[in-house]
């Protein structure tokens, strides 16, 4: 069996905190070695222990505004092979655009409400890991919608599965998963997302991590930096 | 200038004289104030006397720009009201002095011009009392008022039905045979006429209280008496001057001081307006900031209702979804350990409700608006040491608007919670005393007085616009040494307008 993985947790409510300890160290995947109930603490222990992956809260002290979503950027220049699990209580936009400002490699944003699946935390934890990103569905319909609003983007011309399929695609889901979440073939999802691809001007990627990142780089940034070009305000 | 031709001088200007009530009782009772039978012949018309003009027409345009200014301003409108009864009773005077036959409306026209003037002098008294702000602020200058302003038709109308012979306010050479005299009634004619002598008394009366306030005043309010004050000493003075001179027969002095004394009387109501001007801008400025606070007060409490729902219940939500996950997955295998971990989630959303039960009392408790403020005053003081003691008397018994029982209610409550924090063990004693006319609120405690922190003074601040908003009045008072008192007072009647 592999070894567990190394997990620092960063969470300033204490109830909290020690409720997804508890949930994570039950089974043998996870292992977490450190914990922080500040921004700047995080930071420390990260640089102290060096482990695999950061669950960590956006709002902390010392600010109680973005101090996790800061602390992850920064994390994740220090130091490359520590993958961030981003958790928050906002599904807006804003936020996750601020943590995919620098590109989606090794972070993931998801929802608070997710500590109520220790698969879905465990498979986020070991995607950020491994340099792949995760985002929650409630945040890629935020994203998506916040596309949305500019008229001239191709999300207008999505269909409701297209966008159920988008959504999967963004979790890291694989064709596979995504036929059975959906209840439909696999065959039918390959189309959904030749599709999806087609209508965004993307190259189609067979890879999991690297179609992720193409969508998220699309919903988070928009149109110009999704086909390689970066806008000059990102 | 002789004696008499002060007299010539004199004569015509009756209005003027009655304009202040004093100068033309010097005038009328100097020794050498002759009308005498070289007077002008009155001929019934109307004689508009350009000097008199002048401060006439100051009063009535001061009046009516107040007016315009601040048309709900009672001392605008006293301003005003006084300006067009003088106004009236100098022109009625004049018609007066041209009547000399022993008529009905000779007669009538005497007695008016006394009533005129005389609720001219009331109104004048009542802008002294409310200036600037045209608030009443003690019952009894209202009753002052109220007073004059009976005796100002009492006494003429006495004087019309007892009094024997009228004149023109106190010129001798102006008197008549009264035909409309009642045989018997002389004494109170005598009355009446006594009623319209002690006219001079009444201005006197009248700068009196004002000086009282200014005396009571704040710096403040000193600061906008003061220029009243000056002006009316300055009318004092100039009086004294004329009326010794006209007393030492200084022909010269008089004629010197006349004119400067008109300027300085028309002065008087521009002063006054400047004052209304000036209160109504700081009124304007006041509820302007007013409404900033309370529009940030707003914010203020939103983002605290923000953060409390969301480091706590939400958080709460947060590790009780974990522990559940937990022990869902604990039960494949550990029947003990899910068992213990069920019991944290139980402990742990009891907590929850206990909290959320009282972060919503702290946002609106349900029993105010179930029950009204007592009640919810009552259940308040379930939570709070007991030095703090509450009177509720007969309030339990009614209801108020909800805005203003919420008002009410979260004065009691931040007055507590200072009177808590600035006055460590003093006894703090909750009044609320109402009907269905008003509701009052107060906060008494005994410690050190009132400790005017930044923070405190925004606590402070945030009720009374609250409080104001609603039309009622925040008062809070105390010095170093003699406690604190917080009140609220809501009149019914002003919250329907």
């Amino acid at each position: 069996m592999r070894d567990p993985l190394r997990v620092v947790l960063a969470e300033d409510n204490f109830l909290v905190r020690e409720g997804v300890r508890r949930l994570l160290v039950d089974g043998a995947e996870i292992d977490v070695v450190g914990d922080a109930a500040t921004a700047p603490e995080l930071v420390q222990r990260v640089r102290e222990l060096r482990p695999d992956a950061v669950l960590t809260d956006v709002r902390m002290p010392p600010h109680h505004v973005m101090d996790g979503i800061e602390a992850a950027l920064l994390l994740r220049a220090e130091l490359p092979d520590t993958g961030v699990v981003v958790l928050s209580q906002h599904a807006d936009a804003a936020y996750a655009q601020a943590l995919f400002r620098d590109g989606t490699g090794g972070l993931a944003y998801l929802l608070k409400e997710r500590v109520g699946d220790r698969d879905e935390l465990v498979r986020a934890l070991t995607t950020v890991a491994a340099g792949g990103s995760v985002v929650d569905p409630l945040v890629v319909d935020a994203l998506v919608s916040a596309q949305q609003r500019e008229r001239s983007s191709p999300l207008h011309a999505f269909t409701e599965r297209e966008l159920e399929v988008l959504r999967e695609m963004a979790r890291g889901q694989t064709n596979v998963a995504i036929a059975q979440e959906l209840y439909v073939s696999e065959s039918a999802v390959s189309k959904h997302v030749s599709s999806i691809f087609g209508k965004l001007g993307l190259s189609e990627d067979a890879g999991v991590d690297r179609r992720v990142r193409a969508v998220l780089t699309y919903v988070t940034h928009g149109h110009d930096s999704a086909t390689g070009r970066t806008r000059p305000d990102s | 200038m002789t004696a008499s031709s002060l007299g010539e001088v004199a004569t015509p200007r009756g209005g003027a004289r009655r304009l202040t009530g004093w100068c033309r009782h010097q005038v009328a009772v100097a020794p050498n104030y002759t009308p005498g039978p070289g007077r002008p012949v009155d001929t019934g018309r109307v004689n508009l006397d350009a000097a008199v003009a002048v401060p006439l027409l100051a009063w009535v345009s001061s009046g009516l720009a107040a007016i315009a200014l601040a048309p709900r301003n009672l001392a605008a409108r006293a301003l005003l009201g006084a300006a067009t009864l003088l106004a009236a009773s100098w022109f009625v005077e004049t018609a007066a002095a041209g009547v000399r036959d022993e008529t009905v409306t000779g007669a009538l026209l005497r007695v008016g011009a006394d009533a005129l003037f005389l609720g001219g002098l009331a109104a004048a008294v009542a802008i002294l009392v409310t200036f600037p702000h045209g608030r009443v602020e003690r019952t009894w200058h209202r009753t002052v008022v109220l007073v004059m302003l009976a005796l100002s038709v009492a006494g003429p109308v006495a004087q019309l039905l007892g009094s024997p012979t009228l004149r023109v306010g106190l010129d001798p050479a102006t008197e008549i045979r009264n035909v409309v005299a009642v045989d018997g009634l002389a004494p109170l004619g005598a009355l009446g006429g006594a009623v319209v002598a002690s006219e001079q008394v009444w201005l006197l009366v009248g700068v009196a209280i004002l000086t009282l306030r200014w005396g009571r005043g704040t710096s403040d309010e000193r600061a906008e008496l003061r220029p009243p004050l000056l002006s009316l000493m300055l009318l004092a003075v100039l009086l004294v001057v004329l009326a010794a001179s006209s007393l030492t027969d200084m022909g010269i002095a008089f004629a010197l001081f006349d004119p400067l004394f008109l300027v300085a009387l028309a002065l008087f109501p521009v002063v006054l307006l400047a004052g209304i001007a000036r209160r109504t801008r700081g009124m304007e400025r006041e509820l302007a900031a007013s409404r900033t606070r309370l529009i940030e007060a707003e914010d203020r409490a939103r983002r605290q209702v923000e953060r409390d729902l969301h480091d706590g219940v939400q958080q709460q939500l947060v590790a009780i979804l974990s522990l559940t996950e937990l022990a869902a997955h604990q039960a494949r295998r550990d029947g003990e350990a899910t068992a213990q971990t069920l019991s944290d989630v139980r402990d742990q959303v009891r907590t929850a409700i206990s909290d959320l039960r009282e972060l919503v009392h702290g946002i609106r408790p349900p029993v105010l608006e179930d029950s009204g403020v007592a009640a919810a005053l009552e259940s308040r003081m379930t939570r709070l040491p007991a030095r703090v003691t509450l009177d509720v008397d007969d309030a339990r018994r009614h209801r108020w608007p909800p805005e203003t029982e919420a008002a009410a209610y979260f004065v009691v409550c931040e007055a507590v919670t200072n009177a808590l924090k600035h006055a460590p063990g003093s006894a703090v004693r909750v009044a609320v005393t109402g009907d269905h006319t008003h509701l009052r609120v107060q906060v008494d405690d005994t410690g050190p007085g009132i400790v005017r922190s930044a923070q405190q003074g925004r606590g402070l601040a945030g009720l009374r616009d609250r409080v104001e908003s609603l039309g009622g009045t925040f008062t809070v008072t105390g010095d170093r040494g003699t406690g604190t008192a917080v009140s609220a007072h809501f009149s019914l009647a002003r919250l329907r307008s």
